[in-house]
Protein backbone atom coordinates (compact mmCIF):
# COMPACT_ATOMS: atom_id res chain seq x y z
CA UNK A 1 0.00 0.00 0.00
CA UNK A 2 3.18 2.32 0.71
CA UNK A 3 4.17 2.35 -2.75
CA UNK A 4 0.68 3.08 -4.09
CA UNK A 5 0.36 5.95 -1.06
CA UNK A 6 3.54 7.48 -2.70
CA UNK A 7 2.41 6.75 -6.64
CA UNK A 8 -0.41 9.15 -6.05
CA UNK A 9 2.10 12.43 -6.02
CA UNK A 10 0.76 15.59 -6.04
CA UNK A 11 1.39 16.26 -9.63
CA UNK A 12 -1.93 14.97 -11.37
CA UNK A 13 -2.89 13.84 -15.31
CA UNK A 14 -2.43 16.86 -17.68
CA UNK A 15 -3.38 20.10 -17.03
CA UNK A 16 -5.60 20.52 -20.07
CA UNK A 17 -7.42 16.93 -20.01
CA UNK A 18 -11.36 17.76 -18.63
CA UNK A 19 -14.14 15.90 -19.06
CA UNK A 20 -15.75 17.85 -20.74
CA UNK A 21 -15.23 21.99 -22.41
CA UNK A 22 -15.82 23.28 -18.55
CA UNK A 23 -19.23 24.86 -17.94
CA UNK A 24 -19.39 28.41 -16.18
CA UNK A 25 -19.66 27.64 -13.24
CA UNK A 26 -23.44 29.25 -11.81
CA UNK A 27 -24.12 32.16 -9.08
CA UNK A 28 -25.51 30.98 -5.47
CA UNK A 29 -27.52 33.68 -3.69
CA UNK A 30 -28.71 32.27 -0.02
CA UNK A 31 -30.98 35.15 0.91
CA UNK A 32 -32.07 34.95 4.97
CA UNK A 33 -32.29 31.11 5.17
CA UNK A 34 -32.76 29.49 8.48
CA UNK A 35 -33.90 26.01 9.44
CA UNK A 36 -35.70 24.78 12.91
CA UNK A 37 -35.33 21.44 12.97
CA UNK A 38 -38.58 19.33 14.70
CA UNK A 39 -36.86 19.52 18.01
CA UNK A 40 -37.06 22.99 18.20
CA UNK A 41 -33.72 24.20 17.60
CA UNK A 42 -32.53 26.57 15.47
CA UNK A 43 -29.95 25.52 13.01
CA UNK A 44 -29.29 28.58 11.08
CA UNK A 45 -30.54 32.05 11.69
CA UNK A 46 -31.11 34.39 8.41
CA UNK A 47 -27.73 33.19 6.54
CA UNK A 48 -26.66 35.35 3.45
CA UNK A 49 -24.21 34.05 0.99
CA UNK A 50 -23.72 35.77 -2.36
CA UNK A 51 -21.28 33.98 -4.56
CA UNK A 52 -20.22 34.92 -7.86
CA UNK A 53 -19.30 32.73 -10.82
CA UNK A 54 -16.62 30.61 -10.43
CA UNK A 55 -15.97 32.07 -6.91
CA UNK A 56 -14.65 29.29 -4.11
CA UNK A 57 -16.05 30.44 -0.84
CA UNK A 58 -15.27 28.93 2.65
CA UNK A 59 -17.17 28.19 5.32
CA UNK A 60 -15.76 28.22 8.36
CA UNK A 61 -17.08 27.38 12.26
CA UNK A 62 -17.17 25.00 14.76
CA UNK A 63 -18.42 22.05 14.47
CA UNK A 64 -22.10 21.94 15.19
CA UNK A 65 -22.26 25.65 13.69
CA UNK A 66 -24.54 24.53 10.93
CA UNK A 67 -22.33 24.41 8.15
CA UNK A 68 -23.18 20.89 6.97
CA UNK A 69 -26.95 21.99 7.56
CA UNK A 70 -26.33 24.57 5.23
CA UNK A 71 -24.78 23.20 2.24
CA UNK A 72 -27.81 20.59 2.39
CA UNK A 73 -29.97 23.26 1.84
CA UNK A 74 -28.02 24.47 -1.35
CA UNK A 75 -27.89 21.03 -2.18
CA UNK A 76 -31.51 20.55 -2.27
CA UNK A 77 -31.35 17.77 0.72
CA UNK A 78 -32.94 19.79 3.19
CA UNK A 79 -35.77 22.76 2.81
CA UNK A 80 -35.19 25.63 4.63
CA UNK A 81 -37.61 27.16 7.51
CA UNK A 82 -37.16 30.11 6.09
CA UNK A 83 -35.47 32.06 2.75
CA UNK A 84 -34.36 30.66 0.01
CA UNK A 85 -31.21 29.62 -2.37
CA UNK A 86 -31.15 31.17 -6.17
CA UNK A 87 -29.10 30.07 -8.65
CA UNK A 88 -30.35 32.78 -11.12
CA UNK A 89 -32.00 30.32 -13.24
CA UNK A 90 -33.07 26.77 -13.33
CA UNK A 91 -30.98 24.06 -11.17
CA UNK A 92 -27.51 23.63 -11.94
CA UNK A 93 -25.41 20.53 -11.90
CA UNK A 94 -24.52 20.11 -8.56
CA UNK A 95 -21.60 18.03 -6.92
CA UNK A 96 -21.51 17.09 -3.44
CA UNK A 97 -18.19 15.53 -1.77
CA UNK A 98 -18.92 14.28 1.65
CA UNK A 99 -15.91 13.46 4.31
CA UNK A 100 -15.72 9.80 3.60
CA UNK A 101 -15.37 8.76 -0.12
CA UNK A 102 -18.73 6.91 0.23
CA UNK A 103 -17.49 4.05 -2.62
CA UNK A 104 -19.51 1.21 -3.05
CA UNK A 105 -16.46 -1.48 -1.94
CA UNK A 106 -17.50 -4.07 -5.08
CA UNK A 107 -17.00 -1.54 -7.71
CA UNK A 108 -13.26 -1.04 -9.33
CA UNK A 109 -12.49 2.78 -9.22
CA UNK A 110 -13.81 3.49 -13.12
CA UNK A 111 -16.81 1.30 -12.18
CA UNK A 112 -17.13 3.81 -9.01
CA UNK A 113 -16.69 6.92 -10.63
CA UNK A 114 -19.20 5.81 -13.69
CA UNK A 115 -21.94 5.61 -10.95
CA UNK A 116 -23.39 9.15 -11.42
CA UNK A 117 -23.57 8.82 -15.03
CA UNK A 118 -25.66 5.68 -14.47
CA UNK A 119 -27.69 7.30 -12.37
CA UNK A 120 -28.36 9.75 -15.45
CA UNK A 121 -28.50 7.20 -17.97
CA UNK A 122 -25.67 8.08 -20.27
CA UNK A 123 -24.80 5.26 -22.84
CA UNK A 124 -21.98 2.89 -21.62
CA UNK A 125 -19.36 4.01 -23.71
CA UNK A 126 -19.30 7.53 -22.96
CA UNK A 127 -19.15 6.73 -19.32
CA UNK A 128 -16.22 4.77 -19.14
CA UNK A 129 -14.74 7.90 -21.91
CA UNK A 130 -15.67 10.42 -18.78
CA UNK A 131 -15.16 8.54 -15.67
CA UNK A 132 -11.57 7.78 -17.60
CA UNK A 133 -10.97 11.76 -18.06
CA UNK A 134 -12.12 12.44 -14.56
CA UNK A 135 -9.22 9.53 -13.19
CA UNK A 136 -7.10 11.43 -15.12
CA UNK A 137 -7.95 14.97 -13.48
CA UNK A 138 -7.51 13.49 -9.89
CA UNK A 139 -4.43 11.54 -11.04
CA UNK A 140 -5.60 8.26 -10.63
CA UNK A 141 -5.67 6.82 -14.49
CA UNK A 142 -3.48 3.67 -13.33
CA UNK A 143 -6.02 2.49 -10.99
CA UNK A 144 -8.91 2.05 -12.84
CA UNK A 145 -9.12 -1.66 -12.45
CA UNK A 146 -8.32 -1.10 -7.92
CA UNK A 147 -11.06 -1.95 -5.56
CA UNK A 148 -11.66 0.43 -2.82
CA UNK A 149 -10.05 -1.68 -0.58
CA UNK A 150 -7.27 -0.98 -2.17
CA UNK A 151 -6.48 2.59 -2.34
CA UNK A 152 -5.10 4.60 0.45
CA UNK A 153 -7.62 7.15 2.00
CA UNK A 154 -6.04 9.86 0.51
CA UNK A 155 -7.16 8.25 -2.65
CA UNK A 156 -10.47 7.06 -1.96
CA UNK A 157 -11.03 11.17 -1.93
CA UNK A 158 -9.57 11.53 -5.41
CA UNK A 159 -12.16 8.78 -6.99
CA UNK A 160 -14.75 10.04 -4.81
CA UNK A 161 -13.94 13.95 -5.98
CA UNK A 162 -13.89 11.64 -9.95
CA UNK A 163 -17.46 10.86 -9.36
CA UNK A 164 -18.17 14.41 -9.31
CA UNK A 165 -16.09 15.82 -11.65
CA UNK A 166 -17.35 13.56 -13.93
CA UNK A 167 -20.99 14.43 -14.04
CA UNK A 168 -19.31 17.84 -15.30
CA UNK A 169 -20.98 20.07 -12.11
CA UNK A 170 -21.49 23.61 -11.98
CA UNK A 171 -21.19 23.91 -8.65
CA UNK A 172 -19.45 22.03 -6.20
CA UNK A 173 -20.52 21.40 -2.76
CA UNK A 174 -17.54 20.72 -0.01
CA UNK A 175 -18.39 19.25 3.65
CA UNK A 176 -15.31 19.01 5.58
CA UNK A 177 -14.02 16.23 2.61
CA UNK A 178 -10.38 15.86 3.62
CA UNK A 179 -11.04 16.05 7.80
CA UNK A 180 -10.25 12.48 7.97
CA UNK A 181 -7.00 12.42 6.11
CA UNK A 182 -3.31 12.71 7.77
CA UNK A 183 -2.32 16.45 7.20
CA UNK A 184 0.46 15.73 4.13
CA UNK A 185 -2.23 14.25 2.13
CA UNK A 186 -4.59 16.47 2.92
CA UNK A 187 -2.56 19.67 1.99
CA UNK A 188 -1.87 17.34 -1.33
CA UNK A 189 -5.37 17.27 -2.25
CA UNK A 190 -6.17 21.10 -1.36
CA UNK A 191 -2.99 22.09 -3.82
CA UNK A 192 -4.90 19.59 -6.72
CA UNK A 193 -8.44 20.84 -5.67
CA UNK A 194 -7.94 24.54 -5.83
CA UNK A 195 -6.21 24.11 -9.17
CA UNK A 196 -8.87 21.57 -11.04
CA UNK A 197 -11.19 24.61 -9.26
CA UNK A 198 -9.47 26.93 -11.23
CA UNK A 199 -9.06 25.28 -14.51
CA UNK A 200 -13.06 23.81 -14.44
CA UNK A 201 -13.96 27.63 -13.39
CA UNK A 202 -16.61 25.60 -10.85
CA UNK A 203 -18.20 27.56 -8.21
CA UNK A 204 -17.43 26.35 -4.77
CA UNK A 205 -18.18 26.28 -1.50
CA UNK A 206 -16.56 24.35 0.50
CA UNK A 207 -17.03 23.79 4.78
CA UNK A 208 -14.07 23.13 7.23
CA UNK A 209 -12.94 23.96 10.54
CA UNK A 210 -9.50 24.25 9.51
CA UNK A 211 -8.63 27.89 9.14
CA UNK A 212 -5.68 27.44 7.15
CA UNK A 213 -7.75 25.10 4.93
CA UNK A 214 -9.96 27.42 4.26
CA UNK A 215 -8.29 30.63 3.72
CA UNK A 216 -5.49 28.41 1.21
CA UNK A 217 -8.74 26.92 -0.87
CA UNK A 218 -10.73 30.45 -0.54
CA UNK A 219 -11.50 33.71 -2.49
CA UNK A 220 -13.61 34.68 0.23
CA UNK A 221 -14.11 33.32 4.10
CA UNK A 222 -17.39 33.37 5.72
CA UNK A 223 -17.16 32.95 9.70
CA UNK A 224 -20.21 30.93 11.20
CA UNK A 225 -20.97 31.00 14.85
CA UNK A 226 -23.24 28.27 16.36
CA UNK A 227 -26.35 27.96 18.33
CA UNK A 228 -28.17 29.68 16.18
CA UNK A 229 -25.75 29.48 13.18
CA UNK A 230 -25.07 32.93 11.71
CA UNK A 231 -22.59 34.39 9.66
CA UNK A 232 -20.63 36.63 11.49
CA UNK A 233 -17.72 37.81 9.40
CA UNK A 234 -16.06 37.83 6.31
CA UNK A 235 -12.64 37.84 5.38
CA UNK A 236 -11.94 38.88 1.57
CA UNK A 237 -8.66 36.32 0.84
CA UNK A 238 -6.23 38.46 -1.74
CA UNK A 239 -4.26 35.87 -3.39
CA UNK A 240 -6.08 35.07 -6.28
CA UNK A 241 -5.09 32.52 -8.68
CA UNK A 242 -1.81 31.71 -6.88
CA UNK A 243 -2.86 29.23 -5.06
CA UNK A 244 1.09 27.42 -5.12
CA UNK A 245 1.88 25.30 -1.94
CA UNK A 246 4.93 27.44 -1.11
CA UNK A 247 1.67 30.14 -0.30
CA UNK A 248 1.04 28.50 3.97
CA UNK A 249 3.96 29.50 5.00
CA UNK A 250 4.02 32.91 3.55
CA UNK A 251 3.26 35.79 6.17
CA UNK A 252 0.21 37.11 4.02
CA UNK A 253 -1.40 33.93 4.70
CA UNK A 254 -0.51 34.25 8.54
CA UNK A 255 -1.83 37.62 8.29
CA UNK A 256 -5.20 36.42 6.72
CA UNK A 257 -5.72 33.56 8.80
CA UNK A 258 -5.23 35.60 11.82
CA UNK A 259 -7.36 37.99 10.47
CA UNK A 260 -10.38 34.58 10.60
CA UNK A 261 -9.24 33.71 13.73
CA UNK A 262 -9.90 36.95 15.38
CA UNK A 263 -13.27 36.76 14.42
CA UNK A 264 -14.10 33.65 15.46
CA UNK A 265 -12.78 34.08 18.85
CA UNK A 266 -14.53 37.06 19.36
CA UNK A 267 -17.57 34.74 18.62
CA UNK A 268 -15.93 31.54 21.45
CA UNK A 269 -19.12 32.76 23.50
CA UNK A 270 -21.34 30.15 21.97
CA UNK A 271 -18.62 27.23 22.03
CA UNK A 272 -19.68 24.04 23.12
CA UNK A 273 -23.22 24.19 21.62
CA UNK A 274 -24.95 20.95 20.88
CA UNK A 275 -23.93 19.70 17.73
CA UNK A 276 -27.28 19.70 15.14
CA UNK A 277 -25.03 19.94 12.15
CA UNK A 278 -25.79 16.02 11.24
CA UNK A 279 -22.22 15.73 11.07
CA UNK B 1 6.14 -24.40 -8.98
CA UNK B 2 6.44 -27.69 -6.43
CA UNK B 3 8.11 -25.52 -4.01
CA UNK B 4 5.08 -23.05 -3.43
CA UNK B 5 2.60 -26.10 -3.36
CA UNK B 6 4.70 -27.37 -0.81
CA UNK B 7 4.51 -24.02 0.97
CA UNK B 8 0.87 -23.95 0.71
CA UNK B 9 0.55 -27.42 1.53
CA UNK B 10 2.94 -26.32 5.11
CA UNK B 11 0.18 -22.74 5.65
CA UNK B 12 -2.40 -25.67 5.56
CA UNK B 13 -1.58 -28.00 8.09
CA UNK B 14 0.16 -25.43 9.81
CA UNK B 15 -3.44 -23.76 10.44
CA UNK B 16 -5.46 -26.46 10.47
CA UNK B 17 -2.80 -28.39 13.55
CA UNK B 18 -4.63 -26.75 16.42
CA UNK B 19 -7.51 -28.16 15.85
CA UNK B 20 -6.64 -31.87 14.54
CA UNK B 21 -4.51 -31.59 17.52
CA UNK B 22 -7.75 -30.85 19.96
CA UNK B 23 -9.70 -33.67 18.02
CA UNK B 24 -7.06 -36.21 18.63
CA UNK B 25 -7.09 -35.06 22.64
CA UNK B 26 -10.48 -35.49 22.94
CA UNK B 27 -10.85 -38.85 21.13
CA UNK B 28 -7.95 -40.00 23.71
CA UNK B 29 -9.81 -38.72 26.79
CA UNK B 30 -13.19 -40.48 25.34
CA UNK B 31 -11.03 -43.68 24.86
CA UNK B 32 -9.12 -43.71 27.87
CA UNK B 33 -12.39 -43.08 30.27
CA UNK B 34 -14.25 -45.92 28.39
CA UNK B 35 -11.57 -47.89 28.76
CA UNK B 36 -11.03 -47.35 32.79
CA UNK B 37 -14.51 -46.61 33.39
CA UNK B 38 -15.73 -49.36 31.26
CA UNK B 39 -19.70 -48.69 30.99
CA UNK B 40 -21.99 -50.70 29.29
CA UNK B 41 -21.34 -49.79 25.94
CA UNK B 42 -25.35 -48.75 25.51
CA UNK B 43 -24.56 -46.27 27.94
CA UNK B 44 -21.67 -45.04 26.77
CA UNK B 45 -19.68 -46.59 23.77
CA UNK B 46 -15.91 -46.84 22.99
CA UNK B 47 -14.70 -44.93 19.72
CA UNK B 48 -13.81 -48.23 18.17
CA UNK B 49 -17.42 -49.45 19.00
CA UNK B 50 -18.87 -46.13 17.04
CA UNK B 51 -16.35 -46.69 14.39
CA UNK B 52 -17.27 -49.87 13.52
CA UNK B 53 -20.98 -49.80 13.93
CA UNK B 54 -20.46 -46.52 11.18
CA UNK B 55 -18.39 -49.40 8.79
CA UNK B 56 -21.25 -52.12 9.39
CA UNK B 57 -23.88 -50.06 8.62
CA UNK B 58 -22.38 -47.65 6.39
CA UNK B 59 -25.58 -48.27 3.65
CA UNK B 60 -28.33 -46.82 6.64
CA UNK B 61 -26.47 -43.83 7.64
CA UNK B 62 -25.58 -42.90 3.80
CA UNK B 63 -29.11 -43.36 3.23
CA UNK B 64 -29.69 -41.06 5.96
CA UNK B 65 -27.76 -38.76 4.72
CA UNK B 66 -28.46 -38.05 1.43
CA UNK B 67 -32.11 -38.00 2.66
CA UNK B 68 -31.02 -35.28 5.43
CA UNK B 69 -29.36 -33.07 3.14
CA UNK B 70 -31.95 -33.34 0.37
CA UNK B 71 -34.62 -32.45 3.33
CA UNK B 72 -32.36 -29.47 4.29
CA UNK B 73 -30.81 -27.75 1.43
CA UNK B 74 -35.26 -27.64 0.16
CA UNK B 75 -35.91 -25.76 3.25
CA UNK B 76 -32.53 -23.92 3.39
CA UNK B 77 -33.64 -23.06 -0.46
CA UNK B 78 -37.06 -22.37 0.14
CA UNK B 79 -36.09 -20.27 3.17
CA UNK B 80 -33.58 -17.97 0.87
CA UNK B 81 -36.23 -17.35 -1.33
CA UNK B 82 -39.13 -16.64 1.02
CA UNK B 83 -36.70 -14.75 3.54
CA UNK B 84 -35.14 -12.07 1.35
CA UNK B 85 -38.18 -11.82 -0.47
CA UNK B 86 -39.62 -10.45 2.76
CA UNK B 87 -36.88 -8.76 3.35
CA UNK B 88 -37.16 -6.67 -0.09
CA UNK B 89 -40.98 -5.86 0.83
CA UNK B 90 -40.42 -5.60 4.44
CA UNK B 91 -37.30 -2.74 3.55
CA UNK B 92 -39.86 -0.42 1.09
CA UNK B 93 -41.14 1.33 4.01
CA UNK B 94 -40.81 1.58 7.64
CA UNK B 95 -44.52 1.83 8.16
CA UNK B 96 -44.56 -2.12 6.62
CA UNK B 97 -41.03 -2.87 8.98
CA UNK B 98 -43.17 -1.81 12.44
CA UNK B 99 -46.19 -3.89 10.98
CA UNK B 100 -44.98 -6.83 9.62
CA UNK B 101 -41.36 -7.68 11.52
CA UNK B 102 -42.56 -7.71 15.06
CA UNK B 103 -44.48 -11.23 14.08
CA UNK B 104 -41.76 -12.29 12.34
CA UNK B 105 -39.69 -12.06 15.29
CA UNK B 106 -42.89 -13.67 17.47
CA UNK B 107 -42.30 -17.00 15.04
CA UNK B 108 -39.26 -16.63 15.36
CA UNK B 109 -39.76 -17.55 19.35
CA UNK B 110 -42.14 -20.55 18.28
CA UNK B 111 -40.47 -23.66 18.92
CA UNK B 112 -40.05 -25.86 15.66
CA UNK B 113 -40.12 -29.32 17.91
CA UNK B 114 -43.25 -27.73 18.90
CA UNK B 115 -44.65 -26.76 15.61
CA UNK B 116 -43.61 -30.24 13.60
CA UNK B 117 -46.24 -32.25 14.75
CA UNK B 118 -48.81 -29.69 13.30
CA UNK B 119 -47.20 -29.86 9.97
CA UNK B 120 -47.91 -33.73 10.47
CA UNK B 121 -50.88 -33.36 11.16
CA UNK B 122 -51.71 -30.76 8.28
CA UNK B 123 -49.36 -31.86 5.33
CA UNK B 124 -48.79 -35.71 6.09
CA UNK B 125 -45.82 -37.44 7.93
CA UNK B 126 -43.80 -37.50 4.97
CA UNK B 127 -40.58 -35.30 3.45
CA UNK B 128 -42.71 -32.34 2.88
CA UNK B 129 -43.32 -31.57 6.86
CA UNK B 130 -38.99 -32.67 7.39
CA UNK B 131 -38.88 -29.76 5.22
CA UNK B 132 -41.32 -27.12 6.04
CA UNK B 133 -39.61 -27.33 9.71
CA UNK B 134 -36.19 -26.88 8.00
CA UNK B 135 -37.87 -24.04 6.60
CA UNK B 136 -39.37 -23.08 9.52
CA UNK B 137 -36.02 -22.83 11.89
CA UNK B 138 -34.28 -21.24 8.89
CA UNK B 139 -36.51 -18.39 7.73
CA UNK B 140 -35.95 -15.74 10.64
CA UNK B 141 -31.76 -15.48 10.39
CA UNK B 142 -32.04 -14.82 6.73
CA UNK B 143 -35.33 -12.84 7.12
CA UNK B 144 -33.69 -10.39 9.94
CA UNK B 145 -30.13 -10.42 8.44
CA UNK B 146 -31.29 -9.37 4.62
CA UNK B 147 -33.30 -6.58 6.25
CA UNK B 148 -30.64 -5.40 8.64
CA UNK B 149 -28.65 -5.22 5.45
CA UNK B 150 -31.22 -3.49 3.27
CA UNK B 151 -31.30 -0.97 5.77
CA UNK B 152 -27.43 -0.85 6.08
CA UNK B 153 -27.16 0.79 2.25
CA UNK B 154 -24.91 3.94 2.52
CA UNK B 155 -27.48 6.77 3.41
CA UNK B 156 -24.78 9.41 1.97
CA UNK B 157 -24.92 7.69 -1.05
CA UNK B 158 -28.36 7.12 -1.43
CA UNK B 159 -28.69 10.93 -1.15
CA UNK B 160 -26.20 11.55 -3.59
CA UNK B 161 -28.45 9.68 -6.02
CA UNK B 162 -31.63 10.97 -4.84
CA UNK B 163 -30.11 14.33 -5.88
CA UNK B 164 -30.01 13.37 -9.29
CA UNK B 165 -33.34 12.73 -9.24
CA UNK B 166 -33.94 8.99 -8.57
CA UNK B 167 -36.17 7.90 -5.23
CA UNK B 168 -34.71 7.07 -2.70
CA UNK B 169 -36.43 3.25 -3.35
CA UNK B 170 -36.31 3.22 -6.74
CA UNK B 171 -35.25 0.59 -9.19
CA UNK B 172 -31.74 2.14 -9.69
CA UNK B 173 -30.71 2.13 -5.69
CA UNK B 174 -32.70 -1.41 -5.35
CA UNK B 175 -30.39 -3.15 -7.77
CA UNK B 176 -27.04 -0.89 -7.69
CA UNK B 177 -26.85 0.11 -4.17
CA UNK B 178 -29.02 -1.75 -1.42
CA UNK B 179 -29.09 -5.06 -2.75
CA UNK B 180 -24.96 -5.67 -3.12
CA UNK B 181 -24.67 -3.52 0.68
CA UNK B 182 -26.95 -6.35 1.94
CA UNK B 183 -24.67 -8.95 0.84
CA UNK B 184 -22.53 -9.00 3.56
CA UNK B 185 -25.59 -9.45 6.04
CA UNK B 186 -27.47 -12.03 3.50
CA UNK B 187 -24.78 -14.54 3.89
CA UNK B 188 -24.51 -13.95 7.90
CA UNK B 189 -27.57 -15.15 7.78
CA UNK B 190 -27.54 -17.96 5.19
CA UNK B 191 -24.08 -19.13 7.44
CA UNK B 192 -26.32 -19.59 10.86
CA UNK B 193 -28.99 -20.87 8.79
CA UNK B 194 -27.23 -23.58 6.97
CA UNK B 195 -26.66 -25.22 10.04
CA UNK B 196 -29.81 -24.94 11.68
CA UNK B 197 -31.37 -26.38 8.20
CA UNK B 198 -30.16 -29.64 9.03
CA UNK B 199 -31.04 -29.23 12.55
CA UNK B 200 -34.43 -28.51 12.05
CA UNK B 201 -34.63 -31.33 9.46
CA UNK B 202 -33.40 -33.54 11.87
CA UNK B 203 -36.11 -32.54 14.20
CA UNK B 204 -38.60 -32.71 11.45
CA UNK B 205 -37.30 -36.30 11.05
CA UNK B 206 -37.76 -37.48 14.51
CA UNK B 207 -41.07 -35.93 14.70
CA UNK B 208 -42.65 -37.56 11.32
CA UNK B 209 -40.82 -40.86 11.97
CA UNK B 210 -40.71 -42.46 8.35
CA UNK B 211 -38.47 -45.28 7.60
CA UNK B 212 -37.22 -47.08 4.84
CA UNK B 213 -36.43 -44.84 1.59
CA UNK B 214 -37.45 -42.24 3.66
CA UNK B 215 -35.20 -42.57 6.71
CA UNK B 216 -33.09 -39.60 7.93
CA UNK B 217 -30.42 -39.21 10.07
CA UNK B 218 -33.17 -38.26 12.51
CA UNK B 219 -35.03 -41.80 12.05
CA UNK B 220 -31.55 -43.17 12.81
CA UNK B 221 -31.22 -41.33 15.82
CA UNK B 222 -34.44 -42.93 17.37
CA UNK B 223 -34.33 -45.64 15.77
CA UNK B 224 -30.86 -46.31 17.48
CA UNK B 225 -31.94 -44.96 21.11
CA UNK B 226 -35.08 -47.61 20.82
CA UNK B 227 -32.94 -50.68 20.06
CA UNK B 228 -30.54 -49.50 22.45
CA UNK B 229 -27.73 -49.08 19.71
CA UNK B 230 -26.46 -46.08 21.48
CA UNK B 231 -22.63 -46.77 19.29
CA UNK B 232 -25.53 -46.42 16.38
CA UNK B 233 -26.83 -43.29 17.70
CA UNK B 234 -23.23 -41.64 17.85
CA UNK B 235 -22.69 -42.33 14.44
CA UNK B 236 -25.52 -41.00 13.34
CA UNK B 237 -25.39 -37.57 15.76
CA UNK B 238 -21.81 -37.71 14.10
CA UNK B 239 -22.88 -37.66 10.35
CA UNK B 240 -25.41 -35.40 11.02
CA UNK B 241 -22.76 -33.09 12.51
CA UNK B 242 -20.62 -33.83 9.93
CA UNK B 243 -23.44 -32.76 7.63
CA UNK B 244 -23.55 -29.79 9.64
CA UNK B 245 -20.39 -28.30 9.00
CA UNK B 246 -20.13 -29.28 5.46
CA UNK B 247 -23.02 -27.21 4.81
CA UNK B 248 -21.76 -24.39 6.55
CA UNK B 249 -18.54 -24.11 5.33
CA UNK B 250 -19.95 -24.75 2.09
CA UNK B 251 -21.79 -21.84 2.45
CA UNK B 252 -18.97 -19.87 4.46
CA UNK B 253 -16.79 -20.48 0.95
CA UNK B 254 -19.74 -19.11 -1.42
CA UNK B 255 -20.17 -16.13 0.44
CA UNK B 256 -16.01 -15.08 0.96
CA UNK B 257 -15.96 -15.78 -2.85
CA UNK B 258 -18.79 -13.67 -3.73
CA UNK B 259 -18.04 -10.84 -1.17
CA UNK B 260 -13.88 -11.19 -1.81
CA UNK B 261 -13.83 -7.61 -2.61
CA UNK B 262 -16.08 -5.99 0.33
CA UNK B 263 -13.72 -6.64 3.26
CA UNK B 264 -9.82 -6.00 2.96
CA UNK B 265 -9.51 -9.75 5.11
CA UNK B 266 -11.11 -11.46 2.18
CA UNK B 267 -8.96 -10.05 -0.33
CA UNK B 268 -6.34 -11.82 -2.65
CA UNK B 269 -3.09 -9.94 -2.74
CA UNK B 270 -2.78 -8.96 -6.58
CA UNK B 271 -2.01 -5.67 -6.48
Amino acid sequence: MEGQADAQGSEVGERSASVHAPRPGVTVAVEGVSRRFRTGFLALDGVDLAIGAGEMVAVVGPSGCGKSTLLKIIAGLLTPTGGRVDFGGSRPEIGYVFQDAHLLPWRTTVRNVELFLEVDGVKKHERRDRARAALRLVGLADFEDSYPAELSGGMKMRVSLARTLATDPQLMLFDEPFAALDEITRNRLNNDLIRLQRDQGVTGVFVTHSIGEAVFLADRVEVMSPAPGRIVGVVDVPFGDDRRAALRTSAEFAEVARDVSEIMAAHEAAEGAADHDGE
Amino acid sequence: MISRLMARLRSVVASAAPQVIVLVVVLFVWWAAVRIIDPKPFIFPSPGRVWNTTVTDADRLWTGFKNTLYASVVGFLFATAVGVGAALFLSLSRVLERAFFPWAVLLQTVPAVAVAPLYVLWFGPGRQSVMLVAFTITLFPILANSLAGLRSADAALVDLIRLRGRRQNSWFTFSKIRIPSSLPYLFTGLRISAGLAVIGAIVGEIVVGRGGDEAGLGYWVTFGSTQLKTDFVFAAIAVSSALGITFFLLVSALGNRVLRHWHESARIADT
